[in-house]
């Protein structure tokens, strides 16, 4: 079953149009979505911090369970969604996009979750000491679902690694927990914890940059 | 468009089992921007039928409530200073030695043990060392000198001192000074002297031998400062400000360096002090009467029995040691 799709309207002047092509013939579903951010579009015009309030209620824990397959702790996911959210609202830019919010939302998440790995990965070279969101570079992958290629392969190398060293490093980096704690719920020193974190970021961070975030110059000289 | 792009290929490919090919036709499918909207409405299905980590949404509001109250007029500026907070727990990364890198408990303490070395001795212990800077410390007894690990001699030459030192400092050509800090607030700066620092709990001392230093107290809020010539005495006392005498014969300051004890109408209240701060020895006087005689002149003790039979000889009085512990008493007509 298809249906026709609607036109896009780039002027801005109109209210944004919203495309739910349903090829499994779930038209309820489509409908309340489509109403859900009706209302929000309502509300964002009319008073725009509550307008943001209630795409929190509606997003951000689907958008943080998604950032985390690409920052890999709590704490960063949610605040990478938050000023995400933050500049969603300042930049007015509800008043310029032309896609759902489930889609600008999505499509920032993956974008600055992507920033954010090449971020990491460089760091030992940059010294930099924070991550900044405004000048992080516009370059992103080609495809769509290259990003999930990126974070499968973050998945795959923290299953490669030795099994205390990524349960510890999974309670370190994911769950935040603090070295101490760890230490004394499985009853190693401190020193063990650090070392062996240390040790699974180098090896995630190795793998990771080599696929994804090293150019690779090849120069011919002819003569 | 191509039909055989469904949401359930879409799930696999979210699961990571399809093929190259398979997301290579998905990769082309999604330049349709309605098809783009399809690929995340599927996947924010895909999110929410799996387990989720759960986030305190209210919490967030809240924040995000707070920074636009705070912050009205950031709007355009704001776009800019936008910065994602690499958290305490990631600080551990940005080392640039590897052992530092590796070394990364959080505390104060633990970093300050990596990044200085301390010298000390024990009780009734004289020992020297060479700073990287060429530069000759002497510590006498229960003393402590923290020193920089590395960068020293080229970062800057500070110095840590509890207790007694004296120092032979050498001269930097570029004129980097050598500061000696103790835990009254009193700088020691020279730019190449030498010098004996007296910092104990009862007061702090400088002697100036050779050279010039520039003392620096901070008393309160108030800072103080003057200059030393040699042969000059600062004496800070526990209630704070400078004291500044000439000391007739400055060698005789730091003759602890030789195990020889020089003193000056020294009472035996003030010997008893020496004997605990040096030699970690617990010094009972038995009558008061005797506590207020006096010793001068200067002699070689090696250890503190000599130094105790040396001094009671001297005041012709009786003293009695047990473990740590020493026990000054009248010499009655019946030894004990």
């Amino acid at each position: 079953m298809k249906s026709e799709p609607q036109a896009h309207s780039r002027t801005g002047q109109e209210p944004p149009q919203f495309i739910s092509i349903e090829k499994e013939g779930n038209l309820e579903a489509a409908k309340e979505h489509q109403d859900e951010e009706f209302f929000i579009r309502t509300t964002l015009l009319k008073n725009p911090e509550q307008g943001v309030e209630l795409l929190y209620s509606r997003y951000f824990q689907v958008l943080c369970t998604h950032a985390i397959k690409f920052v890999g702790s709590r704490e960063i996911a949610e605040d990478l969604v938050s000023d995400i959210f933050y500049r969603f609202y300042s930049g007015r830019i509800f008043e310029r996009i032309t896609t759902s919010y489930r889609a600008y939302l999505f499509r920032t998440v993956r974008n600055q979750g992507y920033n954010y790995m090449k971020w990491e990965a460089g760091k030992q070279v940059s010294m930099e000491d924070n991550f900044d969101l405004s000048s992080s570079e516009s370059q992103q992958p080609d495809h769509i679902t290259q990003y999930e290629e990126l974070y499968q392969d973050v998945e795959m190398a923290i299953n490669t690694l030795p099994l205390q060293r990524r349960k510890i490093y999974l309670l370190f980096h994911f769950e935040g927990k603090p070295v101490k704690e760890i230490a004394q719920d499985l009853n190693i020193s401190v020193r063990t914890v650090e070392v062996q974190v240390y040790r699974a970021r180098q090896a995630i961070r190795e793998l990771i940059r080599n696929k994804w975030f090293i150019s690779v110059l090849m120069i011919l000289s002819i003569s | 468009m191509n039909p055989s792009i469904t949401k359930e290929l879409l799930f696999d490919h979210f699961h990571g089992n399809v093929s190259a090919r398979q997301r290579l036709l998905i990769d082309e499918w999604a330049r349709q921007p309605e098809n783009e909207e399809f690929f995340y409405k599927c996947l924010m299905e895909w999110e929410i039928s799996r387990p989720q980590y759960q986030v305190d949404v209210q919490h967030a509001i809240g924040k995000f409530r707070g920074r636009h109250q705070h912050a009205p007029d950031e709007s355009a500026k704001d776009l800019n200073d936008v910065k994602i907070w690499s958290h305490k727990s990631r600080r551990i990364w940005y080392a640039a030695a590897c052992v530092v890198l590796l070394l990364s408990s959080f505390g104060w303490i633990f970093q300050r043990e990596i990044l200085y070395q301390n010298l000390a001795t024990r009780a009734g212990e004289v020992r020297s060392w060479t700073l990287a800077d060429g530069s000759k410390v002497s510590l006498n007894a229960n003393s402590e000198l923290t020193v920089p690990r590395w960068g020293f001699g080229t970062h800057n030459r500070e110095v840590f001192l509890k207790g007694e030192a004296e120092f032979e400092v050498t001269h930097k050509a570029d004129g980097q000074r050598f500061v000696v800090k103790t835990s009254d607030g009193l700088d020691v700066v020279v730019l190449g002297t030498e010098f004996t620092v007296y910092s104990r709990t009862d007061k702090t001392q400088v002697l100036l031998n050779k050279g010039k230093v520039r003392i620096q107290h901070q008393n309160g809020a108030k800072r103080e400062e003057l200059v030393m010539a040699p042969g000059e005495m600062v004496t800070v006392k526990r209630q704070g400000f400078m004291e500044k005498n000439r000391f007739e014969e400055p060698e005789q300051f730091a003759a602890w360096k030789e195990s020889r004890f020089v003193f000056n109408k020294t009472t035996l209240t003030e010997i008893a002090r020496l004997l605990e701060t040096n030699y970690n020895l617990k010094v009972e006087i038995s009558q008061p009467e005797i506590a207020g005689l006096t010793v001068s002149g200067s002699f070689k003790a090696l250890d503190h029995h000599e130094l105790i039979n040396s001094i009671s000889q001297i005041l012709d009085i009786r003293y009695q040691v047990r473990g740590k512990r020493v026990i000054f008493s009248q010499d009655t007509k019946a030894p004990q």
